[in-house]
């Protein structure tokens, strides 16, 4: 039984050896990840106007995104919590159609743009209903 | 209290006597962190004597050539650069390097941030090079926490200046690491990371 065992252990050595492959070379390592660059913009409450910091921050964020090959920005805004949630949802779209708008202006093709609002999702800092904070009046800029 | 803590990561983490440099008040970059690999020269930039090279099985890493890096020179001979010819892009070479390290992670006061320019003034040492005046340049990264993650133990940092969101290198310190754990987004914050710095460049071929 035993010598039976070890016969077929060394048979299945000897077809492996004989099966093997060839020294291959390495795999190719895995493809870069895309490079992504982020801003984000902030908003005096209830309005959805660029400042001048913002529109200095879009007029980069524009630069960089017509420096990149077939790049495609992502534009979120979001709002505090200060109102209704249905109106932050369309003040936070109004931020993120005033930013895509400067950003056409600054020569990124609207093509290349997509924006959302997300209204009192995904607050930067969780606050309590009725709050207002500056740094959650935002929108995000997302350059790939 | 945290900031002082944090702002030592880097020296108290060589353990034992603390090196003359950081006795001195200059942050050390331990021997653990430095490292040796083998990959391909991608690009050069000699106005700040920077490089990325391209390893061979971890992508790519940009890199400061210390002053020690006598054949940085790019396109230079063996008569310029004493010892060796200069480096080219293509070339696959042998790599000494410091990785980065945290220096300080804080929440940003006033004295946080006098702090942190103050190391970046100063740079740091390297372990290992008594005899070299060499720094291992500092950067500042500062502003408000966007986000923190503690499995990359990294943090993302929106600049108050540009807007731009950047991460910061992983933190690798115990002080850096307690330091993490109590940051939110929000919050004002102010690092300092190390330069990841060549010291040594061998051409293979």
């Amino acid at each position: 039984m035993i010598r039976s065992l070890l016969a077929i252990v060394a048979i299945a050595f000897a077809v492996a050896a004989c099966d093997q492959a060839p020294q291959q070379a390495n795999p190719a390592p895995p493809p870069a990840p895309l490079p992504m660059k982020y801003w984000m913009v902030f908003f005096d409450t209830n309005s959805a106007t660029l400042n001048d910091k913002a529109a200095s921050t879009v007029a980069e964020a524009a630069g960089i995104a017509k420096s990149m090959a077939s790049s495609a920005v992502t534009v979120t805004g979001f709002t505090d919590t200060d109102g209704s949630p249905a109106y932050n949802m369309a003040l936070s779209l109004r931020r993120a159609q005033a930013v895509k708008a400067a950003l056409v202006a600054s020569g990124v093709s609207a093509a290349a743009v997509t924006i959302s609002g997300k209204g009192e999702e995904g607050l930067l800092v969780a606050t309590p209903d009725q709050t207002k904070m500056e740094s959650n009046r935002r929108v995000q800029i997302v350059v790939q | 209290m945290l900031a002082g803590l944090s702002a030592v990561a880097g020296t108290a983490m060589v353990g034992g006597a603390l090196p003359l440099a950081a006795q001195q008040g200059k942050p050390v970059v331990g021997l653990r962190y430095q490292n040796f690999k083998r990959g391909t020269i991608h690009s050069l930039d000699p106005a700040t004597r920077g490089l990325v090279i391209v390893w061979e099985d971890l992508g790519r890493v940009k890199l400061k050539a210390a002053d020690l890096v006598i054949n940085y020179a790019p396109g230079g001979t063996k008569e310029t650069t004493g010892l060796a010819a200069g480096l080219r892009v293509g070339q696959i070479v042998d790599v000494q390097w410091y990785d980065y390290i945290d220096f300080l992670v804080a929440r940003t006061t006033p004295e946080v941030s006098a702090k942190a320019r103050a190391m970046v003034a100063s740079g740091a040492r390297a372990e290992g090079l008594p005899d070299s005046e060499q720094q291992i340049r500092l950067m500042e990264q500062s502003g408000m926490v966007v986000k923190t993650d503690l499995t990359t133990y990294t943090i993302d940092i929106v600049n108050p200046a540009s807007g731009e969101v950047l991460q910061t290198p992983q933190i690798r310190t115990e002080e850096g690491l307690a330091a993490l754990r109590t940051l939110k987004p929000g919050d004002p914050v102010t690092t300092v990371f190390s330069i990841q710095t060549a010291i040594k460049i061998t051409v293979v071929r």
